[in-house]
């Protein structure tokens, strides 16, 4: 079994095929962007992108997304490698504050903009209500995914 | 390396970067998911796992342990127990009632008797199951009422007073009495509780652990194992989120860790599930206060007196402290002439509630809060009224003797009515309820006045380490610990302004007990004021050291005497000649040749503190922090689902170090303070589970649930009285507007009979307790 996580393709084990995907990244690939925050699929901390669309590390498993394109926050970043104008965005409006949801934060917000790069802020709460955070009051990270849109509007989805 | 040839950085890209917010490195390794928590780093060779056998009963005899079946499990390194501790059997700082195994009795759900070490987690976890432990079950107490039946107590009561309360009682139109109850919050840090012991050389031992008092931490594993405190290293990098649950609270598992470590000399993970760690660990206290009011037909407060019984659970640990400071705050922001105040600690057979942002300042503030709103109710006036009616004037006194000094609740109030244009806000308000049947709205107001320091004088002290290496970059250790708080930032800005360098060029390093000794826990808002103040005064030696070099360097370079060297974006200069400028680095450079010393310790010690708690007076704070918000919430009759219309929140700040962060601080804050006043529950069954251990049973605010319309002013007036740089402290404050969003519930309920009837909602205000207190108000008119 083969498993694509961020670019790079690995050759899944039988024993690891059955493990949850947040385990495999964190244990087995060292990416430990990706935290366990609750364990039971609800706080959106594990969040990682299944082909482009936002899974729970926690509630998958290996198996079920072999031969899937996985990008984890170590792989997400502008074409040149630099921070992505929405990691950017994040830090601009202060929507971090201890940084363990960021990871699962900015993917999701990733995710939703590229289906939806002219949100209103309604949407944008809709969007990143499975994601929780216990530092913000979330006021900030709406403001780094408004602010984000632009780009996403602007900038071709291959290049995004 | 000549002085010519060292490349100079360009005084655009400088400009560049100032325009820009800049974030300290930190911020951006987190927005890459390249940020390190406790257990994050590579993994050491042979670690190995820890887990605890916990009690399943709140109130027991241990008659037998037996781990043999669990020892012979493959891959169980060691089963360890209380008599496995080589020192002393105790975590209690001041009062030493809280064993780190318990040899006889356990006294919560959840705490350890046994210690497991495997190969895996999964091993370790079977192993648990496998030991077996003969209890004789003993009789819980398990709540405020049944405690204070029993005379439970953790320590004496204690208090203080005021005036003549009966005198005031005696003066007083009305008088009304009752019982206001708080409830439990869960910290819900995102990252569990969680340390790695890592075996030295010798007796040395490192402790990675998620903990806000580093400290406290090394002494207390220094003490169970029977070593020097110089033998055990703390090192933090940084917490996934604290709110004072890992300020005592990290103490037990760091020690477990520390213990195992000790014996099998293997590196050691010790972490929670999100389960255990809700399950076990300690709350935010829950008070019931009854209290007595005396006022005139104005609405004046002649004289308050109120007794906090607060659940400490079942050992001290920072219960005194917790109640210290709800007495301290309980007549907020109210000039009260006569008043009395008794706190009762309260034992009980809960895990021991512990430190939670605002730390029994929310819990006190509560109370007279709600006092306020049945003052109004009595006299048929408007909360507000009465509130500015007894705010503090700009040179009362506290209860205490604290002189308040620019006390600014009456004028912060006013900017609040104005700014939300409240009477028509409450016209609108009431013409929404007339046209609604099963939707109401309400407001609520809350004002803050909410003092800085730790009650515990000799804790307002900060220390820092800097070192200018000579190449132009700065490293800072300080004695504070970044947990979301931005401390580090903070920190990093003071530096770089005080030195004159670049924010990027400033490295705040990992908390470590090698490079800060004896620090106070990150807590009580103090963090970035004590250690900002000791980075400050480190960077300033080192600056003054460079002062004489620099005039040397300058004169040599330019040919002419140079006067007030200035540091600035790199540069050393003249005042009165900018443009001929030194960078820092071939400025440190030479200091290093010329073997001046680049590194400097830097100390603070707050100001003016002395409390004595046997007189009730002195000055316990450095200064106060002033606040009010408005929250207009709405709810759904028929769900008893509450929304949050509006929020307005205006809050003192003084001149703030970064106002990006304090505005992160004060959101976050406010919503957190909702979580507890209307969606947080912790619920325990009749035996003393926590019934609510994970997030399915248990809400914290999520991004629905934060205000549709939402003002934050932030008052950034220079004041005589404030922190670091000018800055007001900003942690915990914010949290206590929160409160208004309770009232505001509270309104939108009564408005159902057009406010003739109190409803009996308690806290937390959620769906179920919003349907029982309409139910009840309408069970009264029945």
């Amino acid at each position: 079994m083969k498993l694509t996580v961020n670019g790079k393709v690995h050759q899944v084990t039988e024993e690891q095929s059955r493990m949850k995907l947040l385990r495999y990244l964190r244990e087995v690939l060292n990416l430990t962007g990706a935290k366990k925050g609750c364990g039971i699929g609800i706080c959106g901390t594990c969040s990682v992108l299944v082909d482009n669309e936002v899974k729970a590390g926690c509630q998958t498993t290996v198996a079920e997304v072999a031969y899937k394109e996985i990008v984890t926050i170590e792989g997400f970043h502008a074409k040149d490698g630099g921070l992505h104008p929405l990691q950017q965005a994040f830090i601009d409006h202060g929507a971090i504050q201890c940084g363990f949801c960021t990871p699962g934060m900015v993917l999701t917000a990733h995710a939703f903009l590229l289906k939806h790069p002219n949100p209103t802020r309604e949407k944008i709460r809709s969007a990143i209500t499975g994601n929780l955070c216990r530092c913000t009051g979330y006021q900030q990270i709406i403001d780094a995914i408004e602010a984000a849109a632009v780009y996403y509007q602007n900038v071709p989805i291959s290049e995004q | 390396m000549a002085v010519k040839d060292i490349k100079k950085l360009s005084l655009e890209t400088l400009a560049q970067e100032q325009q820009r917010p800049t974030a300290d490195e930190a911020i951006r390794l987190h927005v890459k998911g390249e940020s390190r928590f406790i257990c994050d780093e590579p993994k050491p060779e042979r670690l190995h796992y820890a887990t605890v056998v916990v009690s399943p009963y709140a109130h027991a005899r241990i008659k037998q342990i037996d781990a043999e079946t669990a020892k012979q499990i493959d891959g169980v390194v060691g089963v360890f127990t209380w008599r496995d501790i080589p020192g002393e059997n105790e975590l209690g700082i001041k009062i030493k009632d809280e064993p780190l195994l318990p040899e006889n009795i356990v006294s919560y759900i959840g705490q350890p008797v046994a210690v497991i070490v495997a190969a895996t987690p999964a091993i370790a976890e079977r192993a648990c199951q496998a030991v077996s432990v003969d209890y004789e079950v003993l009789e819980p107490i398990l709540t405020i009422e049944r405690a204070r039946a029993k005379n439970s107590l953790l320590a004496p009561e204690f208090g203080l007073s005021a005036g003549d309360t009966e005198k005031g009682f005696a003066e007083s139109d009305y008088v009304l009495e009752g019982v206001i109850t708080s409830c439990a919050q869960e910290h819900l840090y995102f990252e569990t509780q969680r340390v790695r012991a890592i075996p030295g050389e010798g007796a040395e031992m490192l402790l990675q652990s998620s903990t806000q008092s580093p400290s406290e931490v090394q002494t207390l594993a220094a003490r169970v194992l029977g070593v020097d405190r110089k033998d055990i290293t703390v090192d933090v990098k940084r917490l996934g989120g604290a709110f004072g649950g890992k300020e005592s609270a990290a103490g037990l598992w760091s020690c477990l860790a520390a213990l195992v470590c000790y014996h099998l000399k293997l590196p050691i993970e010790l972490k929670l599930s999100r389960e255990q760690d809700m399950a076990w660990t300690g709350k935010r206290h829950p008070f019931e206060s009854s209290f007595k009011v005396g006022f005139d037909k104005a609405g004046r407060i002649h004289a308050y007196a109120v007794e906090f019984d607060a659940d400490g659970g079942a050992c001290a640990d920072l219960t005194m402290a917790i109640m210290q400071r709800a007495v301290l705050h309980a007549e907020n922001a109210y000039h009260i002439p006569n008043i009395k105040v008794l706190a009762r600690p309260l034992k009980t057979n809960i895990a021991p509630n512990t430190a939670f942002r605002g730390f029994g300042a929310p819990q006190g503030v509560f109370v007279i809060e709600s006092v306020i709103q049945r003052i109004a109710r009595k006299l048929g006036k408007d909360p507000l009224e009465i509130r500015k009616l007894n705010a503090y004037q700009e040179q009362d006194g506290a209860p205490y003797g604290q002189q308040l000094h620019e006390a600014n609740v009456l004028p912060l109030l006013e900017r609040l009515e104005e700014h939300t244009d409240y009477q028509v806000l409450k016209e609108k308000v009431r013409e929404f309820n007339r046209h609604q049947r099963f939707i109401k709205r309400g407001i609520g107001i809350v004002p803050v006045k909410f003092g800085i320091s730790f009650t515990t004088p000799f804790l307002n002290q900060g220390s820092a380490l800097v070192h200018l290496y000579a190449d132009g970059s700065v490293s800072v250790s300080h004695g504070g610990i970044e947990m979301g708080q931005s401390v580090n930032t903070k920190v990093a800005r003071i530096v770089a302004a005080e030195m004159g360098v670049p924010l990027q060029r400033v490295k705040i390093e990992s908390h470590n007990t090698k490079r800060t000794a004896n620090t106070s826990p990150t807590a009580a808002s103090t963090g970035a004021d004590i250690n900002g103040n000791a980075a400050r005064n480190a960077a300033r030696e080192i600056i003054d050291r460079l002062r004489p070099l620099a005039v040397q360097l300058l004169e040599r370079k330019y040919g002419h005497a140079a006067k007030r060297i200035l540091f600035e974006n790199g540069y050393a200069f003249s005042a009165d000649a900018p443009q001929e400028r030194l960078t820092l680095r071939e400025l440190a450079v030479q200091a290093w040749q010329s073997r001046i010393d680049l590194s400097a310790h830097g100390y603070y010690s707050t100001p003016r503190l002395n409390f004595d708690w046997e007189t009730g007076r002195g000055t316990p704070f450095s200064y106060y922090v002033y606040g009010c918000g408005l929250v207009v919430a709405e709810v759904d009759l028929l769900t008893g689902y509450v929304t949050l219309k509006e929020a307005h929140l205006i809050h003192e700040t003084a001149q703030t170090v970064d106002e990006r962060v304090d505005r992160g601080q004060i959101e976050g804050a406010f919503i957190q303070g909702v979580g507890w006043c209307i969606f947080e529950e912790v619920v325990y069954d009749s035996q003393g589970k926590n019934l609510t251990e994970s997030l399915t049973t248990y809400k914290i605010p999520a991004i629905g649930d934060i205000p549709e319309k939402w003002s934050i002013e932030m008052i950034q007036a220079e004041r005589e009285f404030a922190g670091v740089k000018g800055s007001k402290a900003v942690g915990e404050p914010p949290f206590l507007y929160g409160e208004a969003a309770f009232f505001a519930v509270k309104d939108a309920i009564e408005s159902i009979w057009d406010y003739t009837i109190e409803a009996d909602l308690r806290m937390p205000a959620t769906p179920e307790s919003v349907l029982r207190a309409i139910d009840s108000v309408s069970n009264k008119r029945a």
